[in-house]
């Protein structure tokens, strides 16, 4: 799945470049992810680009969220589209996460 | 001016009726409280508004829309906790870095205080805090504010709005405190129906309300039908498309929400009756709340859900396309049972010889879904199977197992080919809210989102994800998928689920 990072003030900003997080993709973003995690402690998700999310996508970002977590880090979500920002709202997955508007709003907010 | 409003609908007081509402989405007169905070806003100038939601929060982001209907700029932000809001204010003052010291107009949408923004005299930077007048108890804040923006990313975060009034009122610079001559307040049932009466009599000028005033403190709003012996007396409000039967006594200090019906000689006095109610024959209303089948008791402050249809009741239809579905399920499971009855005392008796005096059946007190209300008034029916496991056991015990005798609640119309997993009072009652919530108004079903994903043992993460985004986004469509992929593991078992596929990649 095609992911870049960028470290941003102790912050690693990471961008999904892929359209969809679901049964069909999961699988290279949780493997794609294991490195990440393993490194880093404060985590942004720019999901700009993400225009579906399914149970498997969300179940692979609930995933990272307890991975981060687990080690005293952070994870905020931001730049959602509208279909995927509905989705997590009807679940109630905003109960879970933070989620910002734009990654100005999640860097100003990250506990450092 | 911009101004920041935390609506996140919490309000404790108001549990017996959080199911369906919130304090921000309980509607005053015709629409929801906080639209007629944003619309007295906007009357005074505001130009763009920061909402901080945390229930429901797609239902005002799809009905506020972007803000062009106000002339106005929305931008929505979402708080984990509704108790604590206030953290949404740091990620909003990103926007005012170019003008710190910009007065923003911070508020609580839960209430509307008569805030005179056009004679407002304030210095630069200062800070204006706006209080009720006192009465015997000491000055109450409203919870509404001018502060200057950079104030923004040092509000207090895990505090409540006692909290935050504290940090106000501490600033180095003393705020300046005003008196507001009325405010309304949705936080509590006797504020609600104070509420209610206050906008009827102008308190607040320029409130939006459908409808007009046919005679002084009687609003009448359009399509409403009357009957000629009906009694009104001021204030009365009456709601769109209402129908209000013969004999009917209304007021003083009634509120009827659009699309109710009030059956003949029932009595309705210092209550509101919310959108979409019904109120049966003889029924005497006076100092309560009906919404729907739900009525609070503003003197007890406490809720019962009304079982029996011809006293209390909803309006609403459930759709065409879902009936259908259900009906079809039920006519399919019906047909199954009938074709493969032999097959399910062929599976008994097998189990009878292998299990050796253990028991064959197995019957559990399964909550019946959509569940509204408080536990105590959720429904149950008895679930069939030949194994004590609800989650599933492998593919083809599942069918055996659980499909095959579960066909019986299937033709009985208690559950579905695919759903969420059945699960008993304690078990539902156990979950966390949100969770909860969701199931509730979802159907249970033998084949689940979760078990074709993730197998027979999901972590608790994957469970709650494929249960929540089922709950949440089920359509015929998909349970026809979710039904294929099952068929499709029955016949190719070698088809991995997801763990199976990360399993193998992890040995990998």
């Amino acid at each position: 799945m095609p992911l870049t990072t960028e470290e941003m003030n102790g912050v690693l900003v990471v961008t999904i470049h892929e359209k969809a997080l679901d049964a069909s993709s999961v699988k290279q973003f949780k493997t794609d992810m294991t490195p990440v995690l393993e490194h880093a402690k404060l985590v942004i998700f720019d999901l700009s680009q993400l225009e579906f999310v399914d149970s498997s996508g969300l179940g692979a970002i609930l995933s990272c969220l307890r991975q981060l977590t687990g080690k005293g880090g952070d994870l905020k979500l931001c730049g959602m589209t509208k279909p995927v920002r509905a989705l997590f709202e009807l679940v109630r997955m905003h109960r879970i996460f933070d989620i910002l508007n734009t990654r100005e709003e999640a860097l100003h907010t990250i506990r450092r | 001016m911009r101004a920041i409003v935390f609506a996140t609908g919490y309000a404790p007081a108001l549990t017996s009726l959080n199911e369906r509402h919130d304090s921000v989405s309980l509607p005053l007169l015709d629409r929801p409280f906080l639209q007629h905070v944003l619309e007295n806003l906007v009357d005074q100038g505001v130009t763009g508004f920061d909402f901080t939601l945390s229930r429901k929060p797609e239902f005002f982001e799809s009905l506020f829309g972007t803000g062009t209907r106000w002339g106005s700029s929305f931008r929505y932000h979402l708080a984990r906790d509704p108790e604590f809001p206030y953290r949404a204010a740091r990620a909003i003052e990103v926007y005012f870095k170019q003008n710190p010291d910009e007065p923003v107009l911070v508020g609580h949408g839960d209430r509307l205080p008569l805030l005179r923004l056009a004679e407002l005299r304030a210095g630069a930077g200062e800070i204006v805090m706006w209080y009720e007048a006192a009465t015997d108890e000491a000055p109450k804040w409203t919870g509404w504010a001018l502060v200057p923006a950079r104030l923004l990313a040092e509000f207090p975060v895990q505090t409540d709005e006692t909290g935050l009034e504290e940090f106000l009122r501490n600033q180095p610079a003393a705020p300046q405190l005003q008196t507001v001559a009325a405010c309304l307040d949705f936080r509590t049932y006797e504020g609600i129906l104070k509420s209610h009466w206050d906008a009827v009599a102008k308190v607040i000028p320029n409130l939006l309300v459908s409808g007009r005033e046919v005679e002084p403190g009687i609003w009448l709003s359009r399509n409403v039908s009357l009957h000629p012996t009906a009694q009104l007396k001021a204030p009365v409000y009456i709601g769109e498309n209402c129908r209000i039967e013969a004999g009917v006594q209304l007021g003083p200090q009634a509120m009827i929400g659009q699309n109710s019906v009030l059956d003949t000689h029932c009595s309705v006095t210092g209550s509101a009756v919310l959108p979409g109610s019904f109120v049966g024959e003889g029924l005497e209303l006076n100092e309560v709340i009906v919404d729907k089948n739900r009525l609070v008791s503003i003197r007890f402050g406490v809720g019962v859900t009304v079982a029996d249809d011809f006293m209390l009741g909803t309006l609403a239809q459930n759709p065409i396309t879902s009936w259908l579905q259900r009906t079809l399920s039920q006519l399919t499971g019906l047909a199954l049972l009938l074709l493969s009855w032999p097959l399910l005392l062929l599976t008994a008796l097998v189990l009878k010889i292998v299990r050796r005096g253990k028991p064959v059946w197995y019957v559990t007190e399964v909550v019946k879904l959509p569940a509204a209300g408080p536990e105590l008034d959720w429904k149950t029916f008895k679930l069939v199977s030949f194994t004590p496991d609800r989650r599933g056991t492998g593919w083809f015990s599942d069918l055996f197992l659980r499909l095959l005798p579960g066909l019986l609640n299937i033709a009985k119309g208690e559950a579905g080919f695919v759903g969420v997993q059945p699960r008993t009072k304690e078990e539902l009652a156990g979950l966390p809210t949100d969770w909860q919530a969701l199931l509730r108004q979802s159907k249970p079903g033998f084949i689940t989102d979760c078990m074709v994903r993730y197998g027979n043992h999901p972590t608790p993460d994957e469970q709650f994800s494929s249960e929540t985004f089922y709950a949440a986004s089920a359509t015929w469509w998909q349970d026809l998928r979710l039904m294929a992929g099952f068929v499709g593991k029955l016949f190719l078992p070698s088809l991995p689920t997801e763990r199976e596929n990360e399993r193998v990649s992890e040995r990998g």
